[in-house]
């Protein structure tokens, strides 16, 4: 083990090491670049303690719901339109399979006209919200309450859009299908409700992409990174175990060439102790028994084969 | 010190190794061949407006679903030619010759071939354990 240590730390090996150590460090960055990546949908998002503000002091039509404005509290307040309602199911809720209902808030702009913000109004089980079929069914959700009111939430950015909306049932609470369903000006984000109405549950405080806190996918990257940085200082410790063996088997392979023409039935215990006394080159050939000991392929009988190569398949070669 | 002389080479372990490569090799030949076909049909034939977009969803799926089975297949040959490639004690840029067969399309297939005939002639040169067995082949 110790002799192992020496070898390890020549100075080829040391400047092999700091190079390893080196590219261990990088990828140790690289590993805490995705952790926090993974992380930072949490984290960049704001409190929300502050008070609710009006709608047209957050958010101006047109204007995109930014990491910085996204669980913002705002009241809005408008008209909902019976006719413009979806639902949103397939998402877990505390614990509970839920279908959001999405409905169109109508407000007046400052020059008069009417643009809609959808409003996440609130969350039903599933079951409450599945017809006989086992289809989810829109008439089953609370109809929208009836003149100007004010609804108050969290500011939330759009989600992607994957699939459109079908018999008023859609996938994500996305504005791109929103706009196509119940027409435009429409503003950028929606309105996730918080306070609750109509029989429905209120919407997950701010950090709501509902149950997809972590980003998984940058976890495994951070890993990956982790798994990368090990196999440098892996490849360090390699090399020096091979340095390490081959001096071995070399020493080993000089002592045994040395013993053998010194006396037939080698004597260890005081030869053994002079391995570095014994240059092969200067112990001369005329070795008798080239089986009796040497599992290396290398020729005992030839001191000065030293390089390696085996003279028997050198020759075939 | 001096260097010292290289152990000789382990020839049944090596085999052994070479195996693994070669079935790592052709997994990952065929699985990149995959990825391209999907990324093809993505980006290609269902192009969206901008570079790199698509208008398939269910190609989109696919290629996400693919995309990471493709990540750990890479990463399976990488690990197998580094265990071939410490066996053969073979140089640095080897290991990233190694690594780049995995990576072009199609080269693969044909890093194997050459990958087999280095270690053929590296078995008939260099000394291995079982020289003493087979001393003339």
């Amino acid at each position: 083990m110790q002799a192992m240590l020496r070898t390890a730390l020549r100075p080829r090996f040391l400047g092999l090491l700091a190079l390893m150590v080196a590219a261990t460090l990088v990828c140790g960055l690289l590993a805490t670049w995705q952790w926090d990546r993974a992380h930072r949908a949490i984290t960049s998002r704001s409190e929300p303690t502050d008070p609710a503000v009006a709608l047209e002091d957050a958010l101006l039509l047109g204007e995109p719901v930014t990491n910085e404005r996204a669980g913002d509290p705002v009241v809005a307040r408008g008209t909902f339109d019976p006719a413009e309602q979806i639902l949103v199911p397939g998402r877990r809720i505390d614990g509970q399979e839920a279908v959001i209902v999405v409905s169109a808030l109508h407000v007046v702009q400052p020059d008069g006209g009417e643009a809609r913000l959808p409003v996440a109004r609130g969350w039903m089980p599933a079951a409450d919200a599945t017809g006989p079929d086992g289809e989810v069914d829109p008439a089953l959700a609370p109809a929208v309450p009836a003149g100007e009111i004010e609804v108050t939430g969290l500011l939330e950015a759009s989600e992607a859009a994957t699939d459109g909306v079908s018999g008023h049932v859609a996938q994500e609470i996305a504005t791109p299908l929103l706009v196509n369903e119940w027409g435009e000006p429409m503003y950028s984000g929606y309105l996730a409700q918080t306070s609750a109405a109509d029989g429905l549950s209120p919407m997950p405080a701010a950090q709501s992409a509902f149950s997809r806190g972590l980003d998984w996918q940058n976890i495994g990257y951070a890993a990956q990174w982790v798994l990368f940085g090990g196999f440098f200082l892996y490849l360090w410790w390699r090399s020096v175990r091979t340095a390490y063996l081959d001096q071995r088997a070399d020493e080993r392979a000089r002592l045994e060439a040395s013993l053998q023409p010194a006396d037939g039935p080698a004597a260890p215990g005081p030869t053994a102790s002079a391995p570095t006394a014994s240059d092969p080159a200067a112990s001369g050939p005329a070795a008798s028994d080239p089986d009796a000991l040497a599992p290396t392929p290398q020729n005992p009988n030839d001191p000065k084969d030293v390089t390696g190569v085996d003279p028997d398949s050198a020759t075939t070669r | 010190m001096s260097t010292p002389t290289p152990r000789p080479l382990d020839e049944v372990a090596i085999r052994a190794s070479f195996a693994r490569y070669r079935f790592a090799s052709f997994a990952e030949g065929i699985a990149l061949l995959v990825l391209v076909s999907i990324m093809v049909m993505r980006y290609g034939v269902y192009h969206g407006e901008g570079l790199f977009t698509s208008t398939s969803h269910t190609w989109e799926t696919i290629s996400q679903t693919w995309s990471p089975i493709h990540g750990v297949i890479y990463m399976v040959y990488v690990v197998l030619s580094f265990d071939l490639w410490m066996r053969m004690r073979w140089s640095l840029p080897r290991m990233l010759l190694l690594m780049l067969f995995g990576v072009v399309p199609v080269l693969s297939f044909f890093g194997e071939r050459w990958t087999h005939q280095k270690m053929e002639s590296d078995l008939r040169q260099r000394p291995t354990l079982q020289d003493e067995e087979h001393p003339r082949r």
